[in-house]
Order: C-alpha cells, then sequence, then structure tokens
C-alpha cells in the first residue's frame, strides 16, 4: 500500500505503557505472550482488555513466567505469526536464554522494556541496566524519549524486523515511570494506515532436508528444524550470518524512520541519532532515553548564555550507528557521555564504552568522560544536569578531565 | 490511605520535553492527610501564588500553622468525607481534582465535566461529578 | 528527619536498618476493624485470614489482639468472620 501524504491523526492522553499497548493493538499482532512485571503491566493489562473486548484478533496467552512468554512468542513467531511481548528488569533477565534463542532463530518478535533497575537491592523504579545487560543478544534495540516516540516506535519495530534483510528481534526501551507511568499528549495514526505501512510479513524461502524450497516458517506440511545442534564447524558462520543482518538494519532503520515520516510528519533524527543543536558544539552531552528531554531545555538555557553546547541522543543503540555517531561528533571537543546503569568493574558504563570504541579511530580524540546517573529511578534535577555542562566546559578550558567517571547525585 | 506516593504533573500551552521531578511546584496537593506528620510536603514552596491544597477537616489556617509554611495559600477540603458520602468510597482523586480547579483555574468545569463522563459509566460520571462539584464549593482558603 | 546515609556508610547488600516491626505500616488504613467480644467466638479465622500477621491470637491470655499498628484495613477479617462479630469503621484522624 502506497501512502504518500500526511494522514489525520487523533490526539489521545496516553501513558508510555499505554502508547506501547496502543500501538501493537493496531499492529495486527497474531499472538501475545506475556507475564506481568511492574512497570511494564500497564501494557500487558490495557492488551488484555483489547482482547476481552473483541478489538484485536490476538490469541493472548498468559504464562507462568517471563522465560516461557518469549519461548511461546518465539515458536509462534517461528510459525510465521507476528508476536509481540513486554517485560521490565528482573523479567527480562530470566528470558535471558531465550532473547539468544529468538535471535539465532531469526524471529522478529517485538519487545516493550519498561527499563528497571535490577535487584539487589530490590528496586522497581527506572534505569538502564535490564535492556542494557542483554546487549550482546542480538536483539535491534531502540530507546525512546517520551510516549509519542513510544508509540511509533512499536510500529516501526514491526517493520525493521520482519524484513527479510534482518529478520532479528526488537527491543524497545521506554524509562520505567518516567515514561511507563506519564500522561502525555501522543498522535496516533488510522488503524488502517499503520496495517499499510507494517504491511504483511513476508517470509524468506530456504532448502529444506526434504529438499524442497518453501517459506521459512514451521509447517507440518513442510516440515523443517530450526535451530538445531551446530557443531564447532558450522555454529560461527551463523552467527556471522546474524551480524550481516544487523549491518542490514542499520540502513533499513534510517528508510524505516524516513518512511514513517512521509505518513505521521514525525521523525526521530535519521532514525538512529537524534543530534540537537549540535552542529557547532564544542562540548556535548551523549544520552539515552528520557533524560535527553531534560537535557535539551539545559542545552537552551546554556546556548541563551552563549555557550556552545548540543546533546547526541542515541536512539538505536543495537546496531551500533558507528558511521553517523563519528560524524555527528567529528568537531566536538569534549564529550559527557550519560550512563543510566553500571558495567560493574568495567569503570563506567555501556554507553561510555561504546562511545570510546566508536571514536578511537578518529583522528582527532575528544576527551570523552561518563556521567553515571538515575541508578534505581534516582532523580537528576535540571541543576545536576547543567553542572554536567559546566564540567565539560571546564575540561575544555582546562584541556583535560580531573575525574573520567563522575556519579550524579550519588552521596559521598 | 495506602503506600505513600509522589506524583508529578506539568500543565502548559507550549510542548513539554523535560521528564525530572519537579523543584519547585507552583500547587502541591496532598491526598492523604497523614503525610503531612512523614513527607516534607511543601518543600519547595516559596512563591505568594503557589497553592497549597490538602485533603484536611481542619481549617487551613490551622493546616498553615501546623505546616509552618509562611508563602503559598493554603487551602483544604474534606475530601475523604465527601468522597464517602457521596461515592461511598474513601477515594479522594475527584475531589481534590475539583479542589484544584478552584484554586487554580487551570481547568474550566465543562472541561472535567466532559472528561468525567467519558471515563466513569453513566451513575459513576454523575456521581464524580457530584463529588467535584462539592469539592469546589466546600473548598476553603485562609 | 536525619539525613541519609552516604555509600560508605550503609551495609552491605542494602541490610535493613530496621525490620518490618519498624515500619508502622498502620497509618495507611482508612477504615480500622471493631470488634463486638460478645459476638466473637475465638474461632480463631481472622488470625489465620490477616494478610498483615496483624491479627494475633494470644493462647496466654485467652485473647485475640488486634495490632492496629500493622493492620492496613483491607477489611479480610471482617468479610471472613462466621460470628459477623468485625466491623469496619472509619477511622477518625
Amino acid at each position: 500500500m502506497e501512502i504518500t501524504k500526511m494522514t489525520r491523526q487523533e490526539t489521545m492522553a496516553l501513558s508510555g505503557d499505554e502508547a506501547v499497548a496502543y500501538a501493537a493493538k493496531q499492529s495486527d499482532v497474531d499472538v501475545v505472550a506475556a507475564y506481568p512485571i511492574t512497570p511494564q503491566t500497564i501494557i500487558v493489562e490495557k492488551f488484555s482488555e483489547y482482547v476481552a473486548n473483541g478489538e484485536v484478533q490476538t490469541e493472548f496467552v498468559c504464562t507462568e513466567s517471563e522465560h516461557s512468554a518469549l519461548a511461546t512468542c518465539l515458536a509462534a513467531s517461528a510459525t510465521g505469526a507476528r508476536t509481540f511481548t513486554a517485560s521490565a528488569s528482573a523479567g527480562l533477565a530470566l528470558m535471558h536464554e531465550m532473547l539468544f534463542v529468538a535471535s539465532g532463530c531469526r524471529t522478529p518478535i517485538v519487545m516493550a522494556i519498561a527499563n528497571r533497575a535490577l535487584s539487589a537491592p530490590l528496586n522497581i523504579h527506572g534505569d538502564q541496566s535490564d535492556s542494557m545487560a542483554e546487549r550482546d543478544s542480538g536483539w535491534i534495540h531502540l530507546y525512546v524519549e517520551n510516549a509519542q516516540e513510544a508509540y511509533d516506535s512499536i510500529i516501526q519495530a514491526f517493520k525493521i524486523a520482519e524484513d527479510t534483510n534482518v529478520m532479528l528481534p526488537v527491543i524497545v526501551g521506554l524509562d520505567g515511570f518516567t515514561l511507563s507511568h506519564t500522561l502525555e499528549n501522543v498522535e496516533v495514526l488510522p488503524d488502517d494506515i499503520v496495517i499499510g505501512f507494517i504491511g504483511k510479513r513476508e517470509l524468506p524461502n530456504v532448502l529444506t532436508h526434504e529438499g524442497k524450497t518453501v517459506p521459512f516458517k514451521l509447517d507440518p506440511d513442510n516440515p523443517m528444524t530450526m535451530g538445531p545442534i551446530a557443531l564447532p564447524n558450522y555454529y560461527f558462520e551463523f552467527k556471522r550470518q546474524q551480524e550481516e543482518a544487523m549491518k542490514n538494519a542499520l540502513k533499513l532503520i534510517k528508510e524505516v524512520n524516513s518512511e514513517y515520516a512521509r505518513v505521521s510528519g514525525r521523525s526521530y533524527g535519521d532514525g538512529l541519532i537524534e543530534c540537537y543543536r549540535l552542529e557547532d558544539a564544542d562540548v556535548a552531552a551523549v544520552c539515552v532515553g528520557s533524560t535527553a528531554g531534560t537535557i535539551k531545555a539545559t542545552v537552551d538555557e546554556l546556548r541563551q548564555e552563549g555557550f556552545k553546547v548540543g546533546l547526541l541522543r542515541l536512539r538505536t543503540f543495537r546496531p551500533l550507528p558507528i558511521e553517523e555517531l563519528r560524524s555527528a561528533l567529528r568537531s566536538v571537543k569534549v564529550i559527557g557521555v550519560m550512563d543510566k546503569s553500571m558495567s560493574f568493574g568495567g569503570e563506567g558504563g555501556a554507553v561510555f564504552h561504546e562511545i570510546r570504541h566508536t571514536l578511537y579511530d578518529v583522528e582527532k580524540h575528544p576527551q570523552i568522560v561518563d556521567y553515571i546517573y538515575g541508578l534505581g529511578g534516582r532523580d537528576s534535577s535540571p541543576r545536576e544536569l547543567r553542572r554536567v555542562y559546566e564540567d565539560l566546559l571546564t575540561i575544555l578550558r582546562v584541556g583535560h578531565a580531573k575525574k573520567t567517571i563522575n556519579y550524579i547525585g550519588l552521596r559521598e | 490511605m495506602g503506600a505513600p506516593v509522589t506524583a508529578f504533573t506539568r500543565v502548559s500551552t507550549q510542548p513539554i520535553r523535560i521528564h525530572c521531578a519537579i523543584y519547585d511546584p507552583d500547587v502541591v496537593v496532598v491526598l492523604d492527610p497523614t503525610l503531612l506528620k512523614t513527607v516534607p510536603v511543601v518543600a519547595g514552596i516559596n512563591k505568594e501564588d503557589d497553592n497549597i491544597i490538602i485533603n484536611s477537616k481542619d481549617p487551613p489556617a490551622k493546616v498553615r500553622q501546623d505546616l509552618r509554611v509562611t508563602k503559598g495559600r493554603v487551602w483544604t477540603v474534606p475530601a475523604t468525607q465527601i468522597a464517602i458520602e457521596t461515592l461511598g468510597l474513601p477515594i479522594t482523586n475527584t475531589a481534590m481534582l475539583g479542589t484544584v480547579a478552584r484554586a487554580t483555574g487551570l481547568v474550566k468545569m465543562e472541561s472535567l465535566e466532559k472528561i468525567v463522563r467519558e471515563r466513569f459509566r453513566a451513575d459513576l460520571g454523575e456521581k464524580n461529578m457530584a463529588v467535584i462539584k462539592r469539592a469546589f464549593e466546600e473548598a476553603t482558603k485562609e | 528527619m536525619s539525613r541519609e546515609k552516604t555509600w560508605k556508610e550503609i551495609s552491605p547488600a542494602g541490610v535493613s536498618s530496621k525490620s518490618s516491626i519498624g515500619f508502622l505500616t498502620g497509618d495507611w488504613k482508612t477504615y480500622a476493624p471493631i470488634r463486638d467480644l460478645e459476638k466473637c467466638t475465638l474461632c480463631l479465622q481472622c488470625v489465620m485470614f490477616c494478610p498483615d500477621g496483624a491479627i494475633r491470637w494470644r493462647p496466654e491470655l485467652g485473647k485475640i489482639e488486634f495490632d492496629l499498628g500493622f493492620c492496613k484495613g483491607c477489611g479480610i477479617c471482617a468479610n471472613e468472620c462466621p460470628a459477623k462479630a468485625i466491623k469496619m469503621v472509619l477511622e477518625q484522624e
């Protein structure tokens, strides 16, 4: 279905979780298998209401755990069904084993993660430890800044995941409570436009053990085995194939972003990264998730005062958009990376490590320092975020950083 | 009335980008008066026209004294009583909404009515509107 | 209110500074259970049903004790009492 003009949209007041559920509702999902966990519960509760009211034609499976939920989605997806689920924190951690199976079996599951801290000690509030701990699992990771983007990204996620050059599951991360439970204005597309945008799931053809070339799905008429044993002489090649799919995803995410803009009028940077007042910035923060919104206000304030500061919001964390990052940050002299998670014993958080890695091979090395913040849902005030920039400007002036790893708001 | 919870709301005619807690509130609403003893509800109140809206049977002057707050306007409304008498349940949300409408003028009664009737079916919509109207009338400030 | 501790001052693994006995959640309630001792048959259903363990059987005293410091006013005891000896009453502040 060719969609070329902008469509009339309805503005609804939705929380991040409700926006996710609404997007899933419109996406013609065949199977939802899920288990509740704060702060994702509203997603599955809302969706189960849609099922009960007959507003969707979805098979809703209440499983006994998140591990089973993902196993169910994986199995359904392997038969060619479009599947969706959601989790957070310990629930996502419980799925850990199955995450790798899902990506290895090339099942295009879409999963919303209402990012929440991991135990122990127990904490139900928002930080990004849960999905950062799964960055090696072979899933595409998109992180959203607000409820509108949560809605848009779930719809885009199905299209990205199901593309035959990708066929990888997608995590859409939204900050727990900050986004999951906050009501915001969300413009929603009409049902038919969403369906038209995502399209039907296409399947590539594969050669089965019966010598038949048939669509890639479990089918009693054309039996095949997915994900069986691969010995040392083959396992490596399958993994390389997955990596190629990740590379294809980089291009596709940008295309889907542009196409979605034509339908909705909304886009998020180039789909991979979003640059805010970065072109002539001397110093910049790199941020993932909702805090980027608060930082934009801080950037505006400092720009008013004459400081050349900017922000890069990393929307796609996997695949890591290395070229785009290098290009956007090429003239920034001091970078403060914001990490809402820690990698214990690794000196810094995940985003810090990856930004340093990204910029290792560039000619002019900027100063790169880490700001670990918001763990266990601790709020970072505009005052504290401004101090990050004041720090970066000091580093610019002095020429080097006194401390590489900083903690915002930690009682020391 | 359940575990203590803090929530934040921003209202603006411009798109709201910030996602942090509120440190300098223009309005503080307390739905459970027992919190006044344990939570610093008026921290950050620093302007004369800030509104402090408390569910309480006490008059505003007494609450102001108990809170030891000098700035802002203190409003009280017996929301629990209104809710129990009208709804049959001690759920004070809509009563406090009525009081916020009265104190701040941020939202018109017609707008509230439209939303309440959409959100709650027939008889419940009727009752919640009655709660809102009563709270609107019965709130007092000093 | 005492100041919050720094990371150097706290115990590992979040070992609590006080047990749950120290957290008086009784002030969460809106309704409190009131017993009619004339009707109570000491069947102990309320003791068994209370989800908070706020109702205790004291055999040495021959009494059932309601600990309102922990009762959250859920009303399960009143609902389960076969003798209808418990009523939930609006707690006056």
